[in-house]
C-alpha cells in the first residue's frame, strides 16, 4: 500500500530533513508516527499525501512508483488519501456541510449522493445540528470532527492525521482515536503523527519513530497489526 | 434539507475581483462607442457611395471663343444641351436626364460666390443631372466621348474620384474605430489576466487545499473561468447598454440639430445585433484569459 525505499527529502536547496527512510505498510495497517518536534513527521506525511516529491529514493503508493506519475494522474491518487491536517485547514467561508462535501465535489459526484453521504457522516460525528455553521463559530473539537469527516467522506484507502490531538482535550482526543480505529477496521491504512505519549500507550499499535530525520520502526508491546 | 452549493473559492471577498466587472464595463463602453462609430460610418459611406454611383453629371461649358451676341451664345448652349440630352436619353441604363435650371446652378455657386450674383455677369456652364437604372453598367468613357463629340468641351462626371476619396477616407476612419475596439478588448483581457493572477495569490491556500483533496487543475480553473465569465457578462452588458443609450442620444441630438448632421450617427437595424455581440465577446475573452492564466500558473505548483 505504502512503500518507502531509501527516501531522502529536502526543501529547496536546504539540508536534508529525511534520510534514507524505508518502510512498508500493508493495506489495513495502523501506525503511530512519533518523534520530537522538528524530527520530520510532517515532512514524511507530506510525502505520503503527495504534497512534496522526494529528493531521492523510491515512494510507491497503491503499487505505483510516484516518480513516474504525470501531473494529471495526481488528483485521482490524492482522492484515495484522506488527510487530517494539524491546523485542520477548513475553509472559513464554507459551512461545515460544504467543507465536508468538498472532496466529493472535486471528484464530480452527483449532488444527491453528496447530500445523503455528507448528512449521514456529520450526524455520525455528532455535528447534525451544526451543518450550516461556519468553522469560525465551531469549537476546536467540532472543527476537528469536521476535518476528520472531510478526510474520510470519499472513503479513502489511506488516512493520514498530522497531530490531530494537538488542539483538543484528552476526552476528545480519545474519541478521535476511536474514530480512526473504526475507520481502520473498515480497511483504511491509518498513520497518525503524534507526540501524545498517553494516547500511544493506550492504543497498542506499532510506531514509526523519527529522530533527526532518521526512521526507527518500534513495534509496540502487544501490537495489534 | 435543501442547500445551495457555495462557491468553493470566495471571490466575493477579493477586492480586485469585485472591481473586474466595473473595469470590463468601462472598457466595453469605450469599445461599444468605437464599434458603433465604425458601423455608422460604414452605413454612411455605403449610402453616400450608392447615391453617387446611381447618378452622373454632364457639364457643358459656355463657348470659349468670343461670340459677339450673347443671345447667340445662349442659343448655341441650348442646342448643345438638347443634343446631349438626346444622347443621354437614348443611352441604355440611363433612367432619366434633366438639365439644371439657371437658379439651381446659381444656388450651387451661392456658398462660394455670395447671393448677389448677377446671372449675366458670369458665363455659367449648363449642368445635366443624369439618373441611372439600378446596377446599370455604363462605360463613362464611351458615353463621355459621344457627348464630347456632340458638344465640344462637354464632360461627363461619374463622381468616381469623389466616391473613391470619400470611401477611402471613411474606410480609414472605420479601421481606426475597429482598431480602438480591438485595443480596448485586448486591454480588458489583460485586466482579467491580472485580476486572475491576483486571485491566484489571494486564494493560494484554498487552491493548495483543493489540490490536496484531489482537485484537478481543470476543476480549479473552472472556478476562475466561471467568475471571469460572470464578470465579463456583467461588465459587458452594462457597458454596451450605456454605449447604446449614448449612441441613441447622440443620434437624436444630431437629428434635432439637422438631418445632414444626423446621418453619420445613425445605426442601421442590422448594426444593433453586432453591437449586442460585444458583451458575449467580452465574456468569452474573459473566460479564455482566466482559464489560460490559471492553467499556466497551476503547472508551476506541486
Amino acid at each position: 500500500m505504502i512503500r518507502f525505499e531509501n527516501v531522502g527529502m529536502r526543501y529547496g536547496a536546504g539540508p536534508e530533513v529525511l534520510h534514507d527512510v524505508s518502510f512498508d505498510l500493508p493495506q489495513g495497517a495502523f501506525r503511530f508516527l512519533t518523534g520530537e518536534s522538528g524530527a520530520g513527521k510532517s515532512s514524511l506525511l507530506k510525502l505520503m499525501y503527495l504534497f512534496h516529491r522526494p529528493s531521492r529514493g523510491l515512494i510507491s503508493l497503491f503499487e505505483r512508483d510516484i516518480s513516474t506519475l504525470s501531473r494529471d494522474e495526481l488528483p485521482e491518487l490524492r482522492r484515495q488519501i484522506g488527510v487530517v491536517f494539524q491546523e485542520f485547514r477548513l475553509l472559513n467561508h464554507l459551512s461545515a456541510f460544504e467543507n465536508v462535501a468538498l472532496p466529493l465535489r472535486v471528484a464530480g459526484r452527483n449532488e444527491g449522493l453528496i447530500r445523503k453521504n455528507v448528512g449521514e457522516l456529520l450526524e455520525w460525528v455528532g455535528l447534525k445540528d451544526h451543518m450550516t455553521a461556519r468553522p469560525a463559530t465551531l469549537s476546536g473539537g467540532q472543527k476537528q470532527r469536521v476535518a476528520i469527516a472531510r478526510a474520510v467522506i470519499a472513503r479513502p484507502s489511506i488516512l493520514l492525521a498530522d497531530e490531530p490531538t494537538g488542539n483538543v482535550d484528552d476526552r476528545i482526543a480519545m474519541r478521535l482515536l476511536y474514530l480512526l480505529e473504526a475507520l481502520n477496521r473498515q480497511g483504511a491504512t491509518v498513520v497518525v503523527a503524534t507526540h501524545n505519549q498517553a494516547l500511544i500507550d493506550r492504543f497498542a499499535y506499532p510506531r514509526l519513530h523519527l529522530q533527526d530525520g532518521v526512521l526507527h520502526a518500534q513495534p509496540h508491546d502487544g501490537a495489534r497489526r | 434539507m435543501k442547500r445551495r452549493a457555495e462557491a468553493v473559492i470566495p471571490f466575493g471577498r477579493d477586492p480586485a475581483g469585485r472591481l473586474t466587472p466595473w473595469l470590463i464595463g468601462f472598457m466595453t463602453f469605450v469599445a461599444g462607442l468605437a464599434l458603433a462609430g465604425a458601423l455608422a460610418l460604414a452605413a454612411f459611406a455605403e449610402g453616400w457611395s450608392q447615391g453617387l454611383a446611381d447618378s452622373m453629371t454632364v457639364q457643358i461649358p459656355p463657348p470659349t471663343d468670343e461670340v459677339a451676341d450673347p443671345d447667340a451664345a445662349e442659343a448655341q448652349l441650348d442646342a448643345a444641351v438638347v443634343d446631349v440630352l438626346r444622347i443621354l436619353r437614348e443611352a441604355p441604363g440611363v433612367a432619366g436626364a434633366e438639365p439644371l435650371a439657371g437658379e439651381q446652378v446659381r444656388a450651387l455657386l451661392e456658398p462660394w460666390l455670395g447671393g448677389s450674383l448677377d446671372p449675366a455677369s458670369l458665363p455659367l456652364p449648363r449642368l445635366i443631372a443624369v439618373d441611372l437604372d439600378d446596377g446599370a453598367a455604363i462605360d463613362p468613357t464611351v458615353l463621355g466621348a459621344r457627348i464630347a463629340a456632340a458638344a465640344p468641351g462637354a464632360t461627363l462626371d461619374d463622381h468616381g474620384l469623389w466616391r473613391a476619396r470619400l470611401v477611402a477616407f471613411l474606410g480609414a476612419l472605420q479601421i481606426v474605430g475597429l482598431a480602438v475596439v480591438a485595443v480596448v478588448v485586448l486591454a480588458a483581457a489583460t485586466a482579467v489576466v491580472f485580476a486572475t493572477r491576483g486571485g491566484l495569490l489571494t486564494h493560494h491556500e484554498t487552491i493548495e487545499l483543493l489540490h490536496l483533496i484531489g482537485a484537478s487543475d481543470g476543476f480549479i480553473a473552472r472556478q476562475f473561468q466561471r467568475e471571469a465569465l460572470k464578470a465579463g457578462l456583467k461588465g459587458g452588458v452594462g457597458g454596451v447598454s450605456v454605449a447604446a443609450l449614448t449612441v441613441l442620444g447622440l443620434g437624436q441630438a444630431a437629428a434635432a440639430a439637422g438631418a445632414d448632421l444626423a446621418s453619420p450617427l445613425v445605426l442601421r437595424l442590422t448594426d444593433w445585433p453586432v453591437l449586442a455581440l460585444l458583451p458575449a465577446v467580452m465574456a468569452l475573452l474573459s473566460f479564455l484569459a482566466a482559464r489560460r492564466t490559471v492553467m499556466r500558473s497551476l503547472k508551476r505548483m506541486p
